[in-house]
């Protein structure tokens, strides 16, 4: 008889916890971070800051997940239009653009700022950020990389 | 029924009372029913109603080059907001707050957004209607007006009680607040919620239906 009783205490005793801890765990949102830890330090060191960076300077428009805002704020979170060229995607940081573009066969067409206070090491690490989350994984945008894409940009196709 | 031990029995016992009461609590809870505060400057006089702070009359032009004056929303309660479409900063995080309002309150023909441009000079009424498009949202239920700039920031600053106006040092060259306004059926102010915040938006969904059971006595 003893033993079904404390039997019977756990199990309500379990119930209780089990209740307790979902009902906490419920809100809490968990914003998954891609994995970086295959990347060596110095990428991750540019993830980090192109991260803390792009919540600064971009997560305005195109918002923490990168989803854009309806028909008016193109997606960066698997867009086509970005992960096609990597070299336009740092112009149009530092530059900003206008004009009809197409996105994931969405139209949009609303103009964005330019960036002209960034400096060529955080439009590096804004891009690192930019193509290794939301599922891309290319690596680390350099320095270099930027300084001669930013040597080049009037002569991007939109 | 086999012979249970009687302090058993009695654990047994309190134990669901107390999952009882933990449920009836937690249900309880989402019955607020508190009426929704006034705000602004009223002017109480003895032996009078008070008179309460009202938004002024005002008339302006929507997307749809429909004018817009305050009979539009005799009947119907609305949130109002100011921006500017070439806002850099945090327009956006407030149009996405405000589509949720919008698509929450989409059935009920009781409930109206209002959004004023600050910039009707660069904000022309074909460009609010193409921002408004891509948005995809449409009027009467979601309006975005604009007007002289004097009117605007009058109405910004004296009735909706938030700060808007030309700065050249604000990115974008405005400096606005992003507070949304529910103003009830009698053009008073009875909440003003910070459109950046998503909770506080969340308080504004909740408190909308509060406000509109007020009129179903």
């Amino acid at each position: 008889m003893k033993d079904s009783y404390c039997g019977m205490i756990k199990f309500l005793f379990l119930l209780f916890a089990f209740t307790f801890i979902y009902c906490n765990n419920k809100k809490e949102n968990d914003d998954s971070q891609q994995d970086w830890s295959h990347h060596d330090l110095k990428t991750q060191q540019y993830l980090i800051e192109g991260k803390r960076l792009y919540n600064l300077h971009c997560a305005n428009c195109h918002m923490e997940d990168g989803k854009g805002l309806a028909k008016l704020i193109p997606p960066l979170s698997g867009s086509d239009y970005m992960l096609s060229d990597v070299d336009r995607t740092i112009c149009i940081i530092k530059q900003g653009m206008s004009g009809e573009i197409m996105v994931n066969n969405e139209v949009y067409n609303h103009p964005m700022p330019g960036n002209t206070i960034l400096t060529n090491i955080e439009i590096a690490e804004i891009t690192t950020y930019l193509y290794n989350s939301w599922g891309s994984d290319k690596g680390i945008v350099s320095i270099p990389e930027v300084k001669k894409a930013l040597e080049n940009c009037n002569e991007l196709q939109h | 029924m086999p012979n249970y031990p009687k302090h058993f029995l009695f654990t047994l016992y309190n134990t669901c009372f107390l999952f009882c009461f933990l449920f009836i609590l937690g249900c309880n809870q989402e019955q607020e029913t508190e009426a929704l505060p006034i705000l602004g400057n009223s002017i109480i006089k003895q032996g009078q109603d008070t008179v309460y702070h009202k938004i002024a009359d005002f008339k302006f032009m929507d997307q749809d080059s429909l004018v817009v004056t305050p009979k539009d929303f005799d009947e119907k309660i609305y949130v109002a907001d100011f921006f500017f479409t070439s806002c850099p900063t945090i327009c956006p995080k407030m149009k996405f707050e405000m589509l949720r309002v919008y698509e929450a309150f989409k059935d009920n023909e009781e409930v109206r957004i209002l959004s004023h441009t600050i910039d009707p000079v660069h904000d022309t009424i074909p460009l609010l209607k193409s921002y408004a498009e891509r948005l995809g949202v449409e009027g009467p239920k979601w309006r975005f007006v604009t007007g002289t700039q004097d009117e605007i920031y009058e109405i910004g600053q004296g009735s909706y009680m938030v700060s808007t106006g030309e700065d050249k040092f604000s990115p974008g060259g405005f400096m606005h607040s992003g507070a949304f306004i529910l103003v009830d059926k009698d053009k008073r102010i009875r909440g003003i919620y910070d459109g950046t915040e998503e909770e506080q938006v969340d308080q504004l969904i909740k408190d909308i239906p509060v406000l509109l059971q007020e009129y179903e006595r």
